[in-house]
């Protein structure tokens, strides 16, 4: 078996240009990233519309919402494939190794003589460069034919997000009445406000005549039946106040997601222009936001 | 909306004060003003809490249900706006998955895998023939059988060259 007809196929044809291929990885983490708080607000908006009573447009909801989880998974999935391009771009000599390891097995099984080193040497040397430029090239090819999907994706998502971030702020006094309207809430609520308001008008009362000794008497009758009520009324205030603050906690994802996918996408329009400059995208302000994001979502974005 | 509720006492000024705030709510329904409607929502919420149960049961009722109105005029927005995005974004996720598909695509021939395979397959054929080859030789002896292996062994010898000559697919 003659070697050198191999060898011409292992060197390639070479087709070198000045590209550089950018460090993907902080832009695919990102994604990752986005994807989980949409699975987060996905979980928060169902949970508190069936808390509000909706079960049923909560359903409706959950089905729409997973066809945006699937477009996270797709753009989470082209994030990592652009990634994997720019690493086998990067690792082509690498890729040129194994080739010459399979020939060389190939060759022993014929019992031929094995690749000479200084052949393995420089094929591994020339396609590290080969692979260089044709991953910068099928970076180029994958950014450009997505571009528009992916920006017409984001503004889709933004959108949504919008609707949810006001069904959120709408859904905050229903799912606190619907706590109320539980066990007869409502009746420890009025007879411990009627108790608070008879407190306030004595104490007005009081500071008209500081030495009132019925007022002084009545007043503390009240504090004392506002005591009587705290093993009631105050888990219930507690319960309100938790669901005001998972609500606020809620949009505040919502509105950090919303700017992260404006950022995300801003970032994809420019990657073309990253790679003819041989310049990594600036992801500064994304991952910043996506750490916000994440923040939000361990301090329990949606049901905790 | 500042309401002083300490300041209401009879059935005529709760009820006032609840006019006053359904019309709010008609307003922010109508403008879709959303800071508006919770506003409101919130005001209602205070009335019920603040409102005595003794003679306004039945005001707390329509604030509550005003309050419901409200939410589900949100929820109907939202499910519908969603909605009426969910074939644009449909498509978006298809280019970009046919996208991610070419990508992988690429990262394979980038990485030489399928050149690799093909020569890894290859020589795992031969080695097998090789091994029926001398089994054919020590015990039935079929020289038809032998020479096939031979010329099917000189075939992927010759294909070999060829595989590493094909130039990457489209990348």
């Amino acid at each position: 078996m003659n070697i050198r007809k191999l060898v011409p196929g292992l060197l390639l044809v070479l087709f070198l240009a000045g590209c550089t291929l950018p460090n993907l990885k902080p832009f695919a983490d990102a994604t990752a990233e986005l994807h989980a708080a949409v699975v987060e607000t996905d979980s928060a908006v169902r949970l508190t519309l069936t808390e509000a009573g909706a079960e049923s447009e909560a359903e409706r909801l959950g089905q729409e919402l997973a066809l945006r989880i699937a477009a996270l998974s797709a753009v989470v999935n082209y994030s990592d494939s652009l990634a994997q391009i720019a690493a086998a771009g990067k690792s082509g000599s690498e890729s040129a190794g194994n080739l010459s390891d399979a020939l060389n097995g190939f060759l022993g099984a014929l019992s031929a003589p094995t690749l000479p080193s200084n052949y393995i040497a420089l094929a591994k040397s020339l396609y590290g460069l080969v692979a260089e430029v044709r991953a910068a090239r099928s970076f180029s090819r994958a950014v450009e034919t997505a571009d528009p999907a992916i920006q017409g994706m984001a503004q889709v998502l933004i959108a949504d997000f919008g609707d949810l971030e006001a069904l959120l702020a709408q859904s905050l006094v229903p799912v606190q009445q619907a706590l109320l309207d539980n066990n007869d809430n409502h009746e420890i609520v009025d007879y411990r406000m009627q108790l608070e308001r008879r407190r306030r008008q004595l104490e007005v009362q009081l500071s008209g005549n500081t030495e009132d000794a019925g007022t002084i008497r009545s007043l503390k009758e009240i504090n004392d039946l506002i005591d009587m009520t705290r093993d009631r009324y105050e888990p219930l205030a507690e319960q309100l106040a938790e669901i005001a603050q998972r609500t606020n906690r809620q949009i505040l994802l919502v509105r950090a997601s919303k700017t992260a996918l404006r950022q995300w996408a801003d970032i994809h329009g420019e990657l073309g222009n990253s790679i003819a400059q041989g310049i990594s995208p600036n992801t500064r302000l994304l991952i910043s936001t996506v750490i916000e994001t994440r923040k939000l979502i361990n301090e329990g974005g949606a049901g905790r | 909306m500042n309401i002083d509720w300490d300041s209401l006492n009879t059935f005529e000024e709760w009820a006032a004060v609840l006019h006053q705030l359904l019309g709010s709510a008609s307003e922010s329904i109508q403008s879709g003003d959303i800071a508006k409607r919770v506003a409101t929502q919130n005001a209602l919420h205070n009335f019920i809490m603040h409102s005595p149960n003794l003679f306004s049961a039945e005001l707390d009722e329509i604030a509550r249900k005003t309050i419901a109105d409200i939410f589900e005029t949100a929820l109907d927005e939202a499910l519908n706006n969603i909605a009426s995005r969910s074939a644009e974004l449909a498509m978006h996720i298809k280019t970009v998955r046919a996208v991610t598909q070419q990508a992988e695509s690429a990262v394979k021939s980038i990485r030489l895998e399928r050149a690799t395979k093909v020569i890894e397959s290859a020589t795992q054929v031969i080695r097998d023939l090789a091994d029926l080859k001398l089994a054919i030789s020590t015990s039935t002896g079929d020289q038809a059988l032998h020479a096939k292996i031979d010329k099917t062994v000189k075939s992927i010898q010759d294909l070999v060259p060829s595989v590493m000559a094909v130039k990457p697919e489209s990348t």
